[in-house]
């Protein structure tokens, strides 16, 4: 038999930013709590590996059967289509209020250095839902980040939905080069949204 | 601004120095060996703190059997300004006005440093990589931003590689990389264009300080992206060198996929040093590259001393090597100019020509001591 506690000291190990010290500090704290707090947290998670996945029709991940919020929201207008490339960035333009259409999250940039191309990210759900649920689309705004990566695959993506013949716009640079969409602040972010250009 | 003391323990061969320096020249006198460039290293590690040439390891900058060296500088700019740095075998720690810092930025805009050292002749007579290198520390102290330029370049070219070292390039993918390669490859040119421009004129000027009317000597940048480059500057804005990059990248295309590397940008560019017109990459003797490289350096402290209203601090190591005593002699009479604070290392006082309030300090097995003034 394993010991559960090194067993459970070595999963925690292997998240981001938590090293096997802090991970033993942590499951050390949880056996000083009550034992009800570890039966939540341990819900919790099967809870969202049971129940959390991607939209199907944007890819932002939901908790709800079938599309997510956005997608069933019917006030939205339909003919906008923002791409982003993380669930972060999409949140921090969601929360300018500028972007009333919908979104597609790629999960990831092209990055050549870490091996990564347009299978590994949703590039084909795009196009896909453009040719089908999503006809009614007329503009794609490129919202992906402004580092090399970023603007490589906002320039994949150009070339990609060129045949479609939609406009396609790409966000101003008014977020700092190199930066984050994150980072940036609302009113930059809803600069860089109202000044995109056409490709 | 001047260093006004600087104690050292545990770098090189160096072992409790105490050095208070002129506030003009000090002159390091040793036998070689004896750790008169270990003491220039201490100085400049305390200037920029980065070591006074590329290191293998970082071991290297300690002493034989020591874990640490530690150097306290305290500087005199617009008050009193203390860097300390540790440096051990897996990296060092430094804080300045004792607050920590992790690049040098900072501490350049304060205090900067502008170094000789007696191998540097290949910066005349070897390829571009070295010249390039000397533009783009002169372009990073004209605008410490220009280390941002600098990165985005560097990435963009290490994408390019990467997807055309791949199995099987992908050209969809290496066609979405080139606008953005192409942009960055366009800053990066402007930069370096405008740091040439106003380095070519003092580096004309400082040639002819040191070598005498007979030393015609020219700066001209050449950028690999646009070889219609001169001496007025880039003619081009960025978005017609950008335009010109991309082009350029798609006539390589086949090439560059062939080689599996970016034939295309300015990791191709050259610094041309010209006497009487002519390269002086392979005419000039031993001596005139030397002063050469000495007008380059001068050029480089005049041009920092304009743009921050002060001079950095200059080291010369082993300096009268290889420079005629008239030669030697108009140096220190632009060193003197200039105004900086100046370290000068020679093996005897009589290899110089005369300094006055000059600080002159002995090196030994590591240890420094104080000499009477020359
Ligand atoms: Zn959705």
């Amino acid at each position: 038999m394993s010991d559960p506690i090194r067993t459970l000291v070595h999963q925690l190990s292997r998240l981001p930013g938590i090293g096997e010290r802090t991970a033993t500090r942590l499951v050390h704290h949880l056996l000083r709590q009550d034992r009800a707090l570890m039966h939540a947290l341990a819900h919790s998670l099967v809870d969202v590996a049971e129940r959390v996945h991607e939209c199907p029709r944007c890819c932002l991940l939901c908790a709800t059967e079938g599309p997510c919020a956005v997608c069933a929201d019917l006030r939205r207008d339909d003919t906008l289509l923002c791409v982003v490339a993380s669930i972060q960035d999409q949140a921090a333009i969601e929360a300018t209020g500028e972007m009333r259409g919908r979104y597609h999250v790629l999960h990831g940039t092209l990055s050549p250095l870490d091996g990564v191309g347009p299978e590994e990210i949703r590039v084909q759900q795009l196009l896909a839902r453009l040719g089908s649920d999503d006809r009614a689309v007329t503009e794609v705004i490129l919202a992906t980040p402004p580092s090399v990566d970023g603007e490589a695959t906002a320039l994949y993506l150009s070339r990609q939905l060129a045949p479609l013949g939609l406009k396609v716009s790409r966000i101003a640079s008014g977020v700092p080069v190199g930066g984050d969409l994150q980072l940036a602040d609302r009113l930059t972010l809803s600069r860089a949204l109202s000044l995109r250009r056409v490709l | 601004m001047h260093l006004e003391h600087l104690s050292c323990d545990g770098l090189r061969n160096l072992v409790e120095v105490e050095l208070s320096p002129g506030r003009r020249v000090t002159l390091i006198v040793g036998d070689n060996g004896e750790g008169k460039t270990n003491l220039l290293e201490a100085i400049h590690l305390a200037s920029s703190l980065r070591p006074l040439k590329q290191l293998e390891r970082q071991r290297e900058l300690l002493g034989e059997g020591r874990e640490r060296g530690v150097i306290r500088a305290r500087f005199e700019a617009d008050g009193p300004l203390p860097v300390d740095i540790v440096v051990e075998g897996h990296g060092k720690r430094a804080t300045v006005a004792g607050k920590a810092v992790r690049d040098a930025s900072e501490l350049w805009r304060k205090v900067g440093v502008v170094a000789f050292l007696p191998d540097e002749n290949a910066l005349v007579r070897g390829g571009p990589e070295l010249r390039r290198r000397m533009l783009d520390r002169v372009a990073f102290s004209l605008d410490p931003g220009f280390a941002v330029v600098a990165r985005r370049f560097d990435e963009a070219l290490e994408r390019r590689n990467a997807l055309l070292k791949s199995p099987r390039v992908d050209v969809e993918q290496l066609a979405s990389y080139d606008a953005p390669y192409a942009a960055a490859a366009a800053t990066l040119t402007l930069a370096r264009a405008a740091a040439a421009h106003r380095l070519a004129p003092r580096f004309a000027a400082e040639a002819r300080a040191i070598g005498g009317a007979a030393l015609d000597a020219a700066l001209r940048y050449q950028a690999a992206l646009d070889d219609a480059s001169g001496d007025a500057g880039m003619a081009r804005g960025h978005d017609e060198l950008a335009a010109l990059a991309l082009a350029a990248l798609g006539r390589a295309r086949e090439h560059d996929i062939r080689r599996r590397t970016t034939s295309v940008g300015p990791h191709h560019d050259d610094v041309a040093l010209l006497t009487d017109d002519r390269r002086a990459r392979f005419l000039a003797s031993q001596g005139e590259a030397r002063a050469l490289v000495l007008a380059l350096k001068l050029a480089q402290l005049r041009l920092v001393t304009e743009v921050r209203g002060q001079a950095p601090l200059l080291l010369l190591d082993d300096v009268a090597g290889e420079l005629d005593r008239t030669r030697a002699a108009r140096l220190f009479g632009a060193v003197d100019e200039t105004g900086a604070q100046t370290f000068v290392t020679a093996t005897h006082t009589s290899a110089l020509p005369p300094l006055h309030d000059a600080v002159v300090v002995h090196v030994r097995d590591g240890r420094v001591t104080p000499r009477e003034a020359a």
